[in-house]
């Protein structure tokens, strides 16, 4: 009896009590990603950050941007390496969304009653943050750091430009394979996602066509290890997915004119549009659209309190009509009527006649008692459409054009032509080849809209001919040297104070002599 | 006021010198047809500078006797003495077809041009209607809006408002 008491008591001294102490009154790691409401406070997070940081693109908007005139940042324009490596850039709003994503990678098997559809949206959601901060790292910086996780904090040393631009496929592929179309996009109550920053399918399959136009082209340029005609072969795959609607539904608008009022929010959402940063103007009274570009090139009538005698002194971007003439040579363009303000009509100032953009008509303005005319402007009233249908057309058309496939290149670049009422291509105005012809319709459709023109000239190779300054005169070498990036952010490796706090980074040697 | 004008060079030579080469010396001595009492908005030499700059010359005497004339006749409001408080008070232009705006009064001048001219009272620190009473001009043909930076300047053949050293002749 007394060995089965014993026996009974050391049965009861060998179960063990659980010791895991959940903190009740703060947030860890492992207490905060329990529930989806929770771990979708790291999936907001992640598009706050791409929504901020995507369309801050100050150096190369300024270099490339289509303009005769700009009010700021001269020196800059005229790539003065001096000015450069002094302006403001950082990456670090790119590593927030890589450090927001791998957080979300990191933890997300800590909720529960995740399911499969839900944990592959926000999944998605990470690895397309993943792969569009490291594409555009390698865009901009070239060489890059790809951090491990969301937990080590180390020194990292830098990765080349084709490692970088493979992690960003890697991660984009992931996207792709687990995101559904936009059309089937649900938030956690279960309503419909309408704005186009969401990532679906269709975004990741663009970003997939973009990595890969980008990595064939700087394949070639900087003479890296990889096969660009294989990258161009991607690329055209991927286009043609979007194009022929198998990943979401997308459509080209159906004049220049439509397009225009879509671009203005007057009518959302954009059948064009498929990855757009969202102008939110419920985030605080003081909110600005993402799109600078659209930004610096507003001037009257878009803004009510000026009249056309301030556009020399308040719009940073000003363009001649000569040089909107010589890029639309052909009058039976119908994106002269629709991008331009009453193009035709002289808009005269001190001498000089303006060409008035119009693409994004409608200004917020805030109540002012203080001011002369009652009202103060305060922004544009426009999402910044990154990428639309469009681009991915001229985009597989310049990548059929590298591959020798100038007949398929033609169609798309007729599609464009066609939409936009113009004369298909070949027309007696393209005297320059289908190269240019497919380049100059980037700069005619995108004109005012976005940045992306510094990339289109680098993935064409007309560095020399298209921009100004110091660009004119680089040498290979310069090129080889990271010329064309933006010099290794301070940041990276100093401190506020000024202290190296990694010393395993290396400036660009073309950097290097001015630092 | 040609006295005013002559004792004042830094501001007004050049104007002294347009004047004298259009032939016009007799409207600021008050020995024309607009008397004694007329409103002359006067552009400083800095103004007429920048023109000469803006138009490659380098004198007064580059400039044509009829330009000469009518910057100088754009500038004049014949009729009364016109002051600070006698302006119509007005509100800039919201609405981007015109750049009238709410307010003020439409001035025919010398030369025959129209210009929209109101007063507003500027805010200052943040309390509204706090501020300096300023004199704006606007030309309807050019849409540029020019400012009176001294009002006032009362003289024995007339009130002279002059300029900012802004404006450039040819803004009207």
């Amino acid at each position: 009896m007394k060995r089965i008491i014993y026996l009974s008591l050391c049965a009861c001294l060998l179960t063990s009590c659980s010791l895991d102490l959940q903190p009740e009154n703060g947030l860890t790691y492992s207490n905060s990603f329990n529930t989806e409401k929770e771990l979708n406070a790291t999936t907001t997070s992640i598009q706050y950050y791409i929504n901020t940081t995507v369309g801050n693109n100050y150096d190369f908007a300024t270099a490339g941007v289509l303009a005769d005139n700009i009010l700021d940042g001269k020196q800059l324009r005229e790539w003065n390496p001096r000015t450069v490596i002094t302006s403001e850039y950082s990456w670090k709003g790119f590593y927030d969304i890589i450090f927001e994503s791998n957080l979300l990678l990191d933890n997300i098997d800590r909720t529960k009653d995740l399911s499969p559809e839900r944990r592959n949206y926000h999944v998605g959601q990470a690895e397309f943050g993943l792969g569009l901060s490291y594409f555009l790292l390698a865009q901009r910086y070239g060489d890059a750091i790809i951090t491990e996780n969301s937990s080590v904090i180390k020194p990292y040393q830098q990765s080349s430009q084709e490692q970088v631009l493979a992690a960003a496929i890697e991660h984009a592929k992931k996207a792709y394979d687990v995101l559904p179309t936009w059309d089937k996009l649900t938030d956690l109550n279960g309503n419909a996602i309408t704005n186009r920053q969401t990532a679906s399918k269709g975004t990741a399959t663009a970003l997939l066509a973009q990595i890969y136009a980008w990595k064939g082209s700087v394949t070639e340029l900087y003479h890296l290890k990889g096969n660009a005609q294989e990258d161009y072969q991607n690329a055209v795959k991927y286009a043609t997915e979007l194009i022929d609607n198998k990943v979401g539904s997308y459509q080209l608008c159906a004049s220049p004119e439509v397009l225009c009022t879509y671009l203005s929010n007057e009518k959302s959402p954009n059948p064009e549009a498929i990855f757009s940063l969202y102008f939110d103007k419920t985030r605080s009274e003081n909110v600005v659209s993402p799109n600078e570009i659209a930004q610096n090139y507003v001037s009257w009538p878009v803004r009510e309190d000026q009249t056309l005698a301030d556009l020399t002194s308040s719009t940073t971007y000003q363009l001649y009509k000569s040089t909107v003439e010589t890029l639309f040579p052909d009058t039976t363009d119908k994106r002269l009527q629709a991008f331009f303000y009453q193009w035709g009509t002289q808009h005269d100032v001190d001498g000089t006649d303006y060409a008035i953009m119009y693409k994004f008509r409608k200004a917020i303005f805030d109540p002012d008692q203080y001011s002369p005319s009652g009202k103060s402007y305060r922004t544009v009233d426009a999402d910044y459409v990154y990428w639309r249908l469009a681009d991915i057309y001229l985009l597989r058309a310049e990548c059929n054009q590298k591959l020798g496939n100038e007949a398929q290149a033609i169609a798309d670049l007729n599609v464009i032509r066609n939409r936009a009422g113009a004369l298909s291509y070949p027309s007696t105005y393209d005297t320059e080849g289908l190269k240019k012809a497919i380049f100059l319709e980037r700069e005619k459709e995108f004109i005012g809209e976005n940045d992306a023109r510094y990339a289109d000239i680098i993935r064409n190779g007309y560095v020399k001919e298209e921009l100004q300054g110091k660009f004119k005169v680089l040498t290979n070498q310069d090129i080889q040297n990271g010329a064309l990036f933006l010099p290794l952010p301070k940041d990276a490796w100093q401190d506020k104070d000024g202290h190296v706090i990694n010393n395993q980074l290396r400036q660009k040697p073309y950097w290097q002599a001015y630092n | 006021m040609w006295d005013y004008f002559k004792g004042d060079k830094y501001n007004w030579q050049l104007l002294c010198e347009m004047a004298e080469r259009a032939d016009l010396v007799s409207v600021f001595q008050g020995t024309s047809q607009y008397g004694k009492n007329f409103t002359f908005f006067g552009p400083t030499s800095n103004s007429i500078r920048r023109y000469l700059y803006a138009n490659g010359m380098d004198k007064v005497s580059d400039i044509p006797v009829a330009d000469c004339k009518k910057f100088i006749l754009d500038c004049l409001l014949p009729g009364k003495r016109v002051m600070l408080d006698d302006f119509k008070e007005g509100v800039k232009s919201t609405d981007p077809s015109t750049p009238v705006g709410k307010g003020g009064e439409m001035l025919t001048m010398a030369s025959g041009k129209q210009l929209w001219v109101y007063s507003f009272r500027e805010s200052y620190n943040g309390v509204a209607h706090a501020g300096p009473l300023q004199i704006y001009l606007v030309s309807p043909s050019t849409t540029k809006t020019s400012h009176v930076a001294s009002c006032n300047i009362e003289t024995l053949t007339g009130v002279v408002h002059s300029l900012d050293y802004n404006f450039t002749p040819g803004d009207f």
